[in-house]
């Protein structure tokens, strides 16, 4: 109890913050909507391939929280209150605190652009519950490596260009994978038998959470 | 309060920052009720051993190590018992006063003493405040509610880096009155260039500037 109270304060404080910036959450929103406002008038009608459809939305997702994820720790530190969260809190408490604001921001955003996205491109997704288990379990690795690394490049001076490059070969095969699951969804046919795809993701956020959390310690008391 | 801290050892420290050293075999003991000033010039490293002893950096060569209830162990395994503050530890500014304190309270999960808190609010007029966004109070008001933020857990070690830079004289006093009457059951640490704080401590670490070839 004691645990989950002191990782609900880290989350509390960031939630306050954020309401009050709103820094991460518009730039993410902002970029999201113009690039599919964007893609969707240049492409029009003509992508009908669900792959690609599939990949189109998860490139405006990834670089979306290439934008906003890495905010989670830069902005304490260009705040100088690093220092302060290192003497307050436990390395864990601190990465599951600050992972659990990445979900919700990753979790505003997708809930926000899937349906745009859907409604631009004139589809209806046949298989919304999967396209929706994908969505969360991508969310969540996605939420949990970037927190790690996120702290990595925190305290580096090139930390724009670091961060994408350092998450671009971690999160590769959760981007394809979500890409290819979230194309089947969006096909006619039973999705359910490509089930080893959400079974990929869920382990790929399990390994997420379990070695950030192992690995987050070394970092942030470095 | 968290478990009583025994002892602060300080030994050999040494730091480097690339070719420049800037602490060179740096020993001491500090004990319970025992207040030590580091005291030289600036660049001589009294921040820099500051932030070592908080475990906020790590040293080149030699180690801290704090004791507490028979059990020795690195810095931040006692960081409950740590107050530090200075210049570059800064808090939330976009939450206001009565917000930082509730999120320090909840994210160490230590029993709180709100009477304590509003006393050491009255004592540097931060009452009043409250309510405001910390990024709308003025620096001195700042350098008080960071000095309220290192007390207000009663830790056991108490580590302060210019603590009254910016304050007004009646800050001062009230900085001056709150140490004074916590420092017999602490291990106070300041580092400084002000002879009033340097008053404050018992004792005098003297630091000298190095440069890469020896003391210059």
């Amino acid at each position: 109890m004691n645990y989950v109270s002191k990782v609900l304060a880290v989350i509390d404080k960031d939630v306050r913050s954020e309401y009050r910036s709103k820094y991460a959450l518009n730039s993410a929103l902002l970029f999201c909507v113009t690039s599919l406002v964007v893609v969707s008038f240049s492409l029009g009608g003509s992508v009908t391939d669900p792959r690609l459809q599939a990949a189109l939305l998860w490139i405006i997702l990834f670089f979306s929280s290439m934008m906003s994820l890495p905010r989670a720790f830069v902005k304490e530190q260009d705040c100088g209150t690093m220092n302060t969260l290192r003497l307050t809190c436990e390395p864990s408490q601190v990465f599951i605190g600050k992972m659990i604001i990445n979900l919700l921001l990753l979790s505003v955003v997708t809930a926000i652009v899937s349906p745009l996205f859907f409604i631009l491109f004139n589809i209806s997704p046949p298989h919304p519950g999967f396209f929706i288990i994908t969505a969360a379990s991508a969310a969540v690795g996605l939420s949990a490596v970037c927190t790690l690394l996120s702290a990595i490049v925190a305290q580096a001076r090139a930390r724009g260009t670091l961060f994408p490059v350092l998450a671009f070969p971690v999160l590769m095969p959760v981007f394809m994978v979500a890409v290819e699951a979230t194309g089947k969804s969006l096909l006619p046919q039973s999705p359910w038998a490509n089930s080893q795809l959400l079974v990929f993701l869920a382990c790929y956020a399990v390994v997420g959470i379990v070695g950030g959390s192992l690995l987050f310690e070394f970092v942030f008391n470095e | 309060m968290a478990s009583c801290l025994e002892s602060i050892k300080v030994e050999s420290v040494t730091k480097r920052f690339g070719p420049n050293q800037v602490l060179d075999g740096i020993t001491f003991d500090a004990s319970a009720g025992e207040s030590y000033c580091l005291w030289g010039p600036n660049g001589s490293g009294k921040s820099t051993l500051l932030k070592i002893i908080a475990g906020l950096l790590r040293p080149s060569k030699g180690k801290i190590s704090y004791c507490a209830s028979g059990k020795t162990g690195a810095p931040l395994t006692f960081r409950n018992n740590i107050g530090m503050s200075a210049p570059d530890i800064m808090m939330y500014e976009d939450l206001s006063l009565a917000e930082n304190l509730d999120f320090l309270a909840k994210a160490r999960a230590l029993p709180r003493d709100a009477r304590f808190e509003d006393e050491l609010m009255d004592k540097f007029s931060l009452s009043g405040v409250k309510g405001r966004q910390l990024g709308a109070c003025s620096s001195g008001m700042k350098r008080k509610f960071h000095l309220v933020c290192a007390l207000a857990h009663k830790p056991s070690a108490l580590l302060l880096d210019e603590p009254t830079s910016y304050m007004d004289d009646a800050g001062r006093a009230g900085a001056e009155e709150i140490v004074s009457s916590l420092k017999k059951d602490v291990i106070l640490i300041v580092a400084t260039n002000d002879h009033a704080e340097k008053a404050w401590c018992e004792a005098a670490i003297e630091l000298r500037i190095k440069s890469a070839g020896g003391n210059r």
